[in-house]
């Protein structure tokens, strides 16, 4: 639903930047992030086209009510290579998923995508993710039952099936049957076939969520989005740390969603709210203000998580944090709202505003990430195409 | 088309060209058209309903063959059925919809790992819950001591994997799961584990969980194939019973009986006879209309009958799909009854929602009493629900639901960076939706596309965020007065009458119907078929749903695929 540029955008910029009225909730992670304003994310469909510039770096297609990007998101370019060997290529959650999630609602579903035809949808109840993470092989001591060879015996008809398959269907049928075959073999990796099972180190697996998680908590997110937050996060950073992701998306709520924030009085609908207020008004800045809490609560549980000697997770990892739109009152993308969390193992240098001049173009951060990472500094296509890092954020 | 015309701006458009090909009906056999073997045949059986022969399409070509994961009802109805058990219980992973329907979302949609993963731990875990289980694993394998015969194993391979596949087994696959038996067996000397491998095998192949459909044999000629008869049975069984053939529909594949008019028209009558079709229907109308499934979510203090009920937004959806679904099997029904009706089926929950207290018909059946506000489809509280916000209606949005899904018209988003600046309907200065979505109040570059949704969506205006009748909004009494297509309409009870004789409502339902079947939006190649069978339901059928699928289902160009 965006932001407000004048309660977001901070007056000076460099390390002695001042909290503005929407960052203050982050304050106590001054050193841990990177402000990064000026950046222009184009337009297109309002709503969709924000998220899709930042994280695919492309222009989307309308297809009947859906939007598809044109690109790939930026969390899957990296688990092509990262996520290579581990449990979950990436992991893919949400906090307030719209009312009466089953049924189709078009628009704006996913944030993740391996390609326009190919949508990650998001988990919304950590129970449902720690029993994921509870029955990876290595999560608990090694229990009596049948040997895993066994257990995953029947993989290997099934892989055989689907090349029986492939041979029959269309070119893109074929590219389809071989995406699910390749999630098959990381089934084969999860329960351990063909090699032996590996404990889990780095981290315990937090205590089953279900004890304070009932069905009317999942039904009512908006009711209960403080306490989901921080079981969503003690279950990414536990995946991280242990290595059974290396690559995560957390979604609050989805663009262009009528949010209630029934946590704090005043905002029935922050979408609503952010049309039809005048500029700057209290329940706007409350509504945004409040879902940055809940970014800093995040940042508190990887802060908070050991990773290796003398360091957290948040020293380790590298997160964007942005919206659907920069301005929700009319709908534009210009001075989008961009957060880099993270410290990459020392190759982000974080606590700074810094102000983009020059290419605006918002695929420089994916550009600056992937350079971090190692990768030729290149993101985005067409008109987003940049091979321009954002120097100030690169150690 | 006159009302397309009207408005220049808002590109306003069928998908594609309705109305115009209506001459192509009894035009000569054409070159493209499939050669069915019963082309000019009576298309009537014995044990099928009375529909007229298929007439030759001019122009028709078939979409080419698709490939289809299972959505997750079907996929849930066939685990159900495949393994004897609840299907309530079986986890599924959630569908991407595309075009309003799970089904064309599934033939294009690349799984995600997530989806991939649900489907292998669901099977996985309903598989070895049966086989842990001596009376289920029995009735399941038809072994029990004679489990150590070879012969019970192999008959079972064979015959869980027919129904699974929904086609014989060929001798490699039968001799992969043999193999596979055996090689667990040899490990674990436990011939039960061995049919645990064997079953979860088959149920998480990609020949399970996706049903292909690419023809067999040789092209006729023109570049066409036929469905075979293994392939159109599911076809058949996943649209009209929403769930994986039965014994008797295989036979039928097998013994030819899927090849020629009548059988056709007996299975089909059998598959539309079984309380299922209610069920698959229901799904059917439950996406085409966006019908709450379990919940709605309205603000507590302006709606507390609705904070108090959950279970509400299932009452809600049952009026609307029961009605649908009575219209639609009854082969002397009019589905366009549908949009006017001066009766609902409302449980008691809705009942006391709604107010209504003669409520004596066992099935819910409710009359509407003279000068009733409630008239049809459009006064159904869980559509009104579903597009409104938490607090007010959308009457933009309801405007647009009707052109988009009941006419099957395309109205184009609102153009990028839009100051949505319209006041809000308080109380203030501007006291209500009609004050708010005044003329002067709409940007120049919006107008032509909020003229064709507004006047139709403030018709409903008396119906509130959460579907409830109100006369007055902030203390003002509510106009309801609007436009449909060159019809004035004075209110909802009008709006119902005018879509009930709009001549694109018919021809939309057939044509949603025929996506939803297809897993796919109709290509300009399939369009003739569309038409003709449209325009079948609105005039010759006289809005017989069954009708008009039961033609469909036995129409040579419905198992034709393009090479």
């Amino acid at each position: 639903m965006g932001i407000r540029q004048e309660q977001w955008i901070p007056a000076v910029t460099g390390k002695n930047y001042s909290m503005t009225p929407l960052l203050t909730p982050l304050a106590a992670h001054k050193g841990a992030f990177s402000v990064v304003t000026g950046l222009d994310a184009g337009g297109g469909v309002s709503h969709a086209h924000g998220p899709v510039a930042v994280l695919t770096g492309s222009n989307e297609t309308k297809i009947g009510e859906n939007v598809r990007p044109n690109g790939t998101s930026i969390d899957q370019i990296v688990s092509d290579t990262l996520g290579k060997g581990t449990a979950f290529r990436s992991i893919e959650t949400e906090i307030v998923p719209p009312f009466d999630v089953g049924r189709s609602s078009g628009l704006y579903d996913y944030t993740s995508w391996r390609n326009g035809t190919s949508p990650n949808p998001t988990e919304w109840d950590p129970r449902k993710l720690w029993k994921r993470l509870a029955e990876l092989p290595g999560a608990k001591p090694a229990s009596k039952g049948t040997a895993p060879d066994v257990q995953g015996s029947y993989l290997d008809a099934v892989q055989q099936d689907a090349r029986d398959l492939m041979l029959k269907v269309s070119a893109s049928d074929k590219a389809r049957l071989e995406q699910h075959m390749e999630h098959v073999r990381a089934i084969e990796l999860r329960l351990g076939v063909g090699q032996p099972t590996k404990a889990m180190t780095g981290g315990s697996l937090p205590s089953d969520p279900s004890a304070v998680v009932t069905a009317k908590t999942i039904q009512q997110p908006f009711n209960n989005s403080k306490m989901l937050t921080k079981l969503m996060a003690e279950l990414i950073a536990y995946a991280l740390v242990t290595d059974a992701t290396r690559v995560f998306t957390l979604v609050y709520s989805r663009p262009n969603y009528h949010l209630p924030i029934r946590e704090i009085p005043g905002v029935a609908d922050l979408h609503a709210a952010t049309h039809n207020e005048p500029r700057g008004t209290p329940s706007v800045v409350k509504g945004v203000a409040f879902i940055m809490e809940r970014l800093a609560d995040t940042l508190s549980v990887f802060a908070q998580t050991p990773d290796g000697p003398g360091r957290s997770l948040l020293d380790n990892l590298t997160m964007i944090a942005t919206s659907d739109l920069s301005h929700g009152y009319d709908h534009t993308n210009a001075d989008y709202p961009i957060l880099v969390a993270g410290g990459a193992r020392g190759k982000l240098r974080s606590g700074q505003h810094v102000r983009v001049t020059g290419d605006r173009k918002v695929t420089r951060v994916g550009a600056t990430l992937l350079s971090a990472l190692g990768r030729p500094p290149g993101f985005g296509s067409g008109g987003f195409a940049t091979s321009n890092t954002i120097p100030e954020l690169l150690a | 088309m006159r009302q397309f015309m009207k408005f220049k701006g808002c590109l306003l458009a069928t998908l594609f060209f309705a109305a115009c090909n209506a001459s192509n009906q009894g035009g000569a056999a054409n070159e493209d058209g499939p050669s069915g073997d019963d082309v000019g045949n009576p298309g009537t059986g014995g044990d099928g309903i009375d529909v007229p022969a298929p007439t030759p399409l001019k122009d028709f070509k078939p979409a080419p063959g698709r490939l289809a994961l299972l959505t997750s009802e079907q996929y849930r109805s066939s685990l159900s059925d495949l393994l004897g058990i609840d299907a309530a219980g079986i986890e599924v992973p959630g569908d991407v919809p595309l075009y309003g329907f799970t089904t064309i979302g599934a033939s294009s949609i690349s799984v995600s790992a997530k989806t991939g993963d649900t489907l292998d731990r669901s099977v996985r875990t309903e598989v070895g819950k049966v086989l842990a289980d001596v009376s289920k694993r029995e009735a399941l394998t038809g072994c029990s001591a004679n489990v150590e015969k070879p012969q019970c194993v192999d008959e079972y391979i064979g015959s869980f994997g027919r129904r699974a596949f929904r086609r014989p087994l060929d001798a490699q696959e039968f001799k992969r799961l043999r193999g596979l038996f055996d090689t667990v067996v040899t490990k674990t000397s436990d011939r039960w584990m061995g049919l645990q491998m064997v079953t979860t095998a088959i149920l998480a192949s990609p020949k399970f969980l996706y049903f292909s459909e690419q023809g067999e044999g040789s092209t006729d000629g023109t570049g066409n194939k036929n469905l075979s008869a293994f392939e159109f049975a599911a076809r058949l069984s996943f649209w009209l019973s929403g769930s994986t053939p039965d014994n008797e529909l295989l036979d039928a594949a097998e013994n030819g009986d899927l090849q020629n008019s009548e059988g056709i028209a007996r299975q089909t009558n059998r598959l539309l006879s079984s309380p299922r079709a209610a069920a698959a229907l229901e799904r059917f109308f439950g996406e085409l209309y966006s019908l709450p499934i379990d919940h709605i979510e309205k603000d507590p203090t302006l709606f507390p009958f609705v904070a108090k009920h959950p279970e509400l937004a299932a009452s809600m959806r049952s009026e609307t799909s029961t009605m649908a679904t009575t219209l639609a099997l009854d082969v002397n029904g009019d589905i366009g009854e549908l949009l006017d009706a001066n009766y609902s089926f409302v449980d008691p929950l809705l009942a006391e929602f709604y107010g209504v207290k003669d409520r004596r018909d066992p099935s819910g059946k409710v009359q509407w009493p003279p000068g009733s506000p409630r008239s049809g489809l459009m006064t159904h509280a869980g559509i009104l629900a579903v597009l409104s916000k938490e607090t007010s209606t959308i009457p933009t949005r309801r405007g647009r639901f009707v052109r988009e899904r009941i006419l099957c018209q395309h109205i184009p988003d609102p153009p990028p960076n839009v100051a949505m600046q319209l006041p809000e309907a308080t109380g203030g200065e501007v006291k209500t939706q009609r004050q708010r979505l005044d003329v002067h109040n709409i940007k120049s570059e919006c107008k032509s596309c909020h003229e064709l949704l507004d006047p139709v969506g403030l018709v409903l205006e008396r119906f509130d965020a959460a579907g409830l009748y109100r006369d007055k909004e902030n203390g003002v009494s509510i106009d309801t007065s609007g436009e449909l297509d060159g019809f004035r309409v004075a209110d909802a009870r009008e709006l119902g009458k005018a879509l009930r004789s709009h001549p694109d409502a018919l021809p939309c339902v057939f044509r949603q119907a025929y996506r939803y079947a297809t897993g796919h939006l109709e290509t300009a190649g399939e369009e003739p078929l569309v038409q003709q069978l449209g325009e079948y339901l609105a005039k010759d059928a006289q809005g017989s749903f069954r009708k008009a699928i039961t033609a469909l289902a036995q129409h040579p160009g419905f198992r034709s695929v393009a090479q």
